[in-house]
């Protein structure tokens, strides 16, 4: 069938998926400390916002002790699987926490944390690191990245501020989310008009441009490098909590190295 | 790989990024109808709770929450818990879904549950805060309104608006 074939061949080194999983891994962790200091603040009975259906299912799962546990056992899990011990277990143990976490009616989280946990699904599917795998992994976070980036572009189309390039400085002077807003503030000429219209139209290019420049794949690299570039920019620039490292994770998982492709020559004939 | 891995593996793929799309669509019968059936598939891979409408919020116009207390000692304290950057970054995503919900913009909360958890939120802070000696009397909800949309031009600030206020027991 020729939709099992596009998801399916041609055939990749699953090593991509080696380094996907250390990637998912990390972030992972990183996700899980960064709820710590808020294990007793937002979640179990004491929480300001107490998962009540748990609560009333069982006192213990409820129970401030049960998400501490929670929480070391998907930090464990998280480790593990960017050690590469027990993956396929420790992936799903990973979901399992941080969808736990996620579930939080405290809502503490950004579009990142919906973005990671929705690819801790499918990592618990990540097939193995054999030289013949599967690519399916790799085309589904293609074509996931593809609808992130074209979705909002889309909604912006009917955008004023886009268009005329504007958008850049209502981000950059956002005192909620942007870290110069303070400098701006002082003095709005810190940089010329032309700048925030060049912010405004390049990053707007890069969202409509992705979806399609990773599918030829020697533009893949360098459409995954730009992508990787335009959220350190982000990262820098906005305050956006992990929402980087989570993007990194996505486009870090559309790479791949087919057996014709950029690892074969790097290893020689 | 089996015949069977293969064909459930491209199913898993389908539903996937069909409950995402799905998602997206904008409202209509169609959207209903797709997103009934989908629905538990949504939730279960979480491509069900995406920003549909995330771009930089066109109003160029944010409220900034505060939250601060009165004590025996001080009259005005603001409440900034000393955190490293990304979990700084939760917090004031907290603050800033409970604001909407206190400012009566059902968003992540409703007003209800937001007064709900600002209650409860206090009601913690009247008791961790306090030391001997100093009390925590009263936290209040405050919120600014900034607006920053002319390219170029002022940020302006209103004066602090008072949304929610707890006098401790």
């Amino acid at each position: 069938m020729s939709v099992t074939r596009f998801f399916h061949e041609p055939k990749t080194d699953g090593r991509a998926y080696g380094v996907l999983r250390i990637a998912f891994g990390l972030t992972a962790i990183l996700s899980l400390l960064t709820i710590r200091p808020f294990l007793g603040l937002f979640y179990g009975s004491d929480a300001v916002c107490p998962l009540e259906f748990l609560a009333e299912w069982s006192a213990f799962l409820g129970s401030t002790a049960a998400v501490r546990t929670v929480w070391w056992i998907g930090l464990a899990a998280a480790l593990l699987m960017a050690a590469g011990v027990f993956v396929r277990v420790v992936s799903i143990l990973t979901y399992l926490a941080l969808a736990f976490f996620f579930l939080t009616p405290c809502r503490p989280d950004n579009y990142g944390d919906q973005i990671l946990v929705a690819t801790a699904f499918l990592m618990m599917f990540c097939p193995s690191r054999g030289r013949d795998s599967s690519p399916w992994l790799h085309k589904t976070l293609r074509l996931f990245a593809g609808t992130l980036y074209l979705v909002p572009v889309l909604i912006r189309f009917s955008g004023e501020k886009w268009w005329d390039g504007t958008a850049a400085w209502s981000v950059l002077a956002d005192p909620s989310t942007s870290r110069v807003w303070q400098a701006l503030s002082r003095d709005p000429w810190t940089l010329p008009v032309w700048a925030y219209a060049a912010i405004t139209y390049v990053s707007m290019a890069f969202e409509a441009s992705f979806p399609f420049l990773v599918w030829i794949r020697k533009l893949r690299p360098y459409a995954v490098a730009a992508g990787l570039l335009f959220h350190l920019g982000m990262g820098i620039l906005l305050d956006l909590g992990l929402f980087p490292f989570q993007m990194a994770v996505v486009l870090i998982g559309c790479l791949d190295f087919t057996r014709s492709g950029s690892l074969k020559r790097l290893r020689g004939p | 790989m089996s015949r069977l891995k293969t064909h459930a593996l491209t199913l898993l793929a389908a539903v996937f990024l069909t409950g995402l799309w799905v998602y997206q669509l904008p409202e209509s019968r169609v959207e209903r109808a797709l997103s009934t059936i989908f629905r538990p598939f949504q939730r279960v891979m979480f491509t069900n709770r995406f920003y549909r409408m995330y771009a930089p919020d066109p109003r160029s116009r944010k409220r900034i929450p505060t939250l601060l207390f009165k004590t025996e000692m001080s009259p005005v304290r603001f409440f900034n818990p000393e955190l490293s950057v990304f979990p700084r970054e939760k917090w004031t995503n907290f603050l800033d879904h409970l604001g909407k919900a206190l400012d009566g913009e059902a968003f992540f909360f409703s007003p209800e549950e937001g007064e709900a958890i600002f209650r409860r939120l206090a009601v913690r802070l009247c008791r961790d805060e306090s030391s001997p000696g100093d009390r925590v009397l009263s936290v209040t909800f405050q919120s600014r309104s900034v607006s920053y949309g002319e390219i170029q031009g002022d940020i302006a600030w209103d004066e602090p608006e008072v949304l929610e206020s707890f006098a401790c027991p």
